[in-house]
């Protein structure tokens, strides 16, 4: 790589969502990240949608039972996770050099 | 193999890892790869059956035994031994390479072991092998780490040597077989063996040496650590305590709060070494419940999860051999520069995630049905939280914040060939396990009725990992989601690398000033009664003074006068 195209890139530090803002990539351009998040937002209106149109024929528990049961679910588990995460850390976070001193 | 005799499989690489460093440099990783291969050849040339029965010290020892249990983790063992033998061909360590193979060899042979007595023999030889490849980090920090391993593996052999000689005594057998008590109360020789298998196993608070010791090691050598310890502990799990119930509650523990510490974890290895904690909890759960798709699910999940945590972990050593760290922190925007090596790390994470095609679906889905089959309601929502989690820190994580994210400015070279060659090569087996998974189920430990694709399973299991990664982005564009930061987290290895310590260190300021109290007080108690006795001498004082010769003759006269007395009286 060369020095110039470091030093393009070295200046396109993202914005602070920790996505990139522009570049010559096709990741680094906002527009195909917009793009990508929409397709995402797609598939999961799809995949809430599909719910209509097939039945579980042998659900174990009661609960598979509520619409797209799985979907809001895996919502609000990886929120409950993150928030979870950013309390223990309030407990757990040491400097880098806590055993070493 | 001819009549009653048959080589363990992996003896060859036990054996032949001693000659590794009579080789040259330049021949020394073919070497090593050509010990693997030879050995899956001979393995895949050995019948079932047992062999090897010879008397040793006046007990009946079986040497191997190759039955559908020890087959399929010891062909997975012998494809992550390949694996890590083609990732690590660049090395010019002899060390790291004779570790390698020794320890692998190890391993695979420990799977064939015909009784407790040769598990306990290769169960050590893994601890001592491996330890070196943690040593071969070079670092301060990675000898103590390697310290630490070594005692706490070690400890784990004491354990199961101990419940193996108890067994003995009370069972007069050496039989690995199930030891899974009819009544749930265990004998102290089960229950020995079953806390040295929980401490390999990583179970909740046994499992720090892992997180604390894999991320020290060279980019190859956590690609070797973790294929084999963790799963032995499973192999032999699955071998002796099927069925036993408190495994449920402690697997799910197991994949709960690992996937918490890895949230906010900013060493990527160390991510993984969470995520592989967290892997291991759907096992032992699949173990507790015991019914035949949930061993069938541990032992499938287990074959694939060795090759998707190599696959990851060779990505994230990829980019410590091109980078020099793996801190979150430090990376970003590296997919322009190593496209190879972010798609690979791309397929390992969704296999882990349990994308469906990936094989991680096929495994994972049949301990969360085998759960569902059970009845057990809150066994199986805390497996769907734990694939959220898995979702998070894995199949979002690792991939984002090392490859995407925010752009490091870094344009590091793309991997290596070899370590391309073998990542891709780790890649394709998770496709294909995917979607030839028939292969894969027809060497299951019991008759496979199950089907992984249906309707209801891909879209379910869809629908959770698509809202979970939607849930990222809504958290990352609300400014919620927790920023890396450079920092470690204490996890249970602050009790014995800071509290004991400190603990330890405290008691002995307070015993040596107690100790220091107790001498001085001594000491002057003995110089006061020297003082006085001598001042009783001195030549004014009672005793020391000159006393006339009539006073002498009168007390003279008085004791033999008391004397008389005495006797006159006492007769």
């Amino acid at each position: 790589m060369s020095m110039k195209r470091t030093k393009r890139h070295g200046l396109d530090v993202g914005n602070s969502d920790g996505l990139p803002r522009s570049g010559g990539d096709w990741f680094a351009r906002p527009a195909n990240i917009q793009r990508f998040i929409y397709g995402l937002y797609f598939v999961c209106a799809v995949l809430v949608l599909a719910d209509w149109v097939y039945e579980d024929p042998h659900p174990y528990f009661a609960v598979e039972k509520i619409y797209a049961f799985q979907a809001w679910f895996g919502f609000a588990a990886f929120v409950v996770i993150v928030y979870l995460g950013k309390l223990l850390r309030l407990i757990v976070r040491r400097p880098e050099d806590y055993y070493d001193r | 193999m001819i009549g009653e005799f048959a080589l363990p499989p992996g003896l060859v690489m036990l054996l032949g890892g001693a000659f590794v460093p009579l080789l040259g440099e330049r021949w020394r990783s073919a070497g090593v790869l050509l010990l693997a291969s030879l050995s899956l050849v001979i393995f895949c040339l050995t019948p079932g059956g047992t062999y090897g029965q010879f008397p040793f010290l006046g007990v009946a020892v079986t040497a191997v035994r190759i039955d559908p249990l020890s087959n399929l983790f010891g062909l997975v063992f012998h494809f992550a031994a390949i694996l890590a033998a083609i990732f690590a061909w660049h090395l010019r360590d002899w060390r790291q390479q004779t570790a390698g193979t020794i320890y692998a060899g190890a391993a695979i042979a420990a799977c064939f072991a015909g009784d407790l007595l040769t598990l306990f023999v290769y169960w050590e030889l893994t601890a001592i092998a491996s330890v070196f490849l943690v040593w071969a980090g070079g670092t301060r920090q990675a000898y103590r780490s390697g310290m630490r391993y070594l005692i706490v593996q070690v400890g784990s052999g004491v354990l199961l040597l101990s419940g193996v000689v108890i067994q003995y005594v009370e069972t007069q057998t050496l039989d690995f077989v199930s030891m899974t008590p009819a009544s749930g109360v265990f004998s102290l020789g089960p229950l020995l063996i079953l806390i040295a298998i929980g401490i390999k196993a990583a179970f909740p608070l046994l499992h720090n040496w892992l997180q604390d010791s894999y991320p020290q090691s060279t980019p190859s050598g956590t690609v070797y650590l973790s294929a084999f310890t963790t799963k032995l502990a499973i192999y032999a799990l699955a071998r002796g305590f099927p069925g036993t119930e408190a495994l449920i509650w402690i697997g799910c523990a197991m994949t709960l709060f690992p996937i918490i510490f890895a949230v906010i974890e900013n060493d990527l290895r160390r991510v993984l070494a969470y995520s592989l904690n967290n892997q291991l909890g759907f096992m032992v759960v699949g173990i507790g419940i015991g019914s035949q798709l949930a061993i069938n699910g541990a032992v499938a999940h287990a074959f694939c999860h060795i090759i998707y945590k190599s696959l990851l972990f060779m990505s994230m050593g990829a980019v410590l051999y091109r980078v020099g760290t793996v801190k979150a922190t430090e990376l970003g925007g590296l997919y322009r520069s190593m496209p190879w090596t972010t798609g690979c790390c791309l397929i390992g994470a969704g296999a882990i995630s349990g994308f469906p095609l990936l094989s991680g679906f096929i495994s994972k889905s049949m301990i969360l049905s085998a759960a569902g089959e059970a009845g057990l309601f809150w066994v199986w929502i805390i497996l769907l939280v734990a694939s959220a989690g898995v979702m998070e820190h894995s199949g979002i994580k690792i991939p984002f914040f090392a490859f995407f994210a925010h752009d490091s400015g870094k344009r590091p070279p793309e991997a290596p060939l070899h370590m391309l060659v073998a990542m891709v090569i780790a890649a394709g087996l998770c496709v294909l396990l995917g979607i030839a998974y028939p292969l894969l189920y027809r060497g299951l430990p019991h008759q496979a009725t199950y089907q992984p694709y249906t309707v209801a399973h891909v879209i379910t299991q869809l629908q959770l990992l698509m809202f979970a990664a939607l849930a990222f982005v809504f958290l990352m564009k609300t400014k919620r989601y927790p920023a890396e930061q450079r920092a470690i987290n204490l996890d249970t290895d602050w009790i014995y690398r800071q509290a004991l310590p400190t603990l330890v260190a405290g008691f002995r300021i307070v015993l040596g000033a107690s100790d220091r109290f107790v001498r001085n007080s001594a000491v002057r108690l003995i110089v006061a009664a020297i003082q006085l006795v001598k001042s009783w001498f001195d030549e004014h004082a009672l005793f020391g003074r000159p006393w006339s010769s009539g006073t002498m003759t009168f007390w003279a006269g008085v004791l033999l006068a008391s004397c008389l007395l005495l006797y006159y009286w006492t007769d």
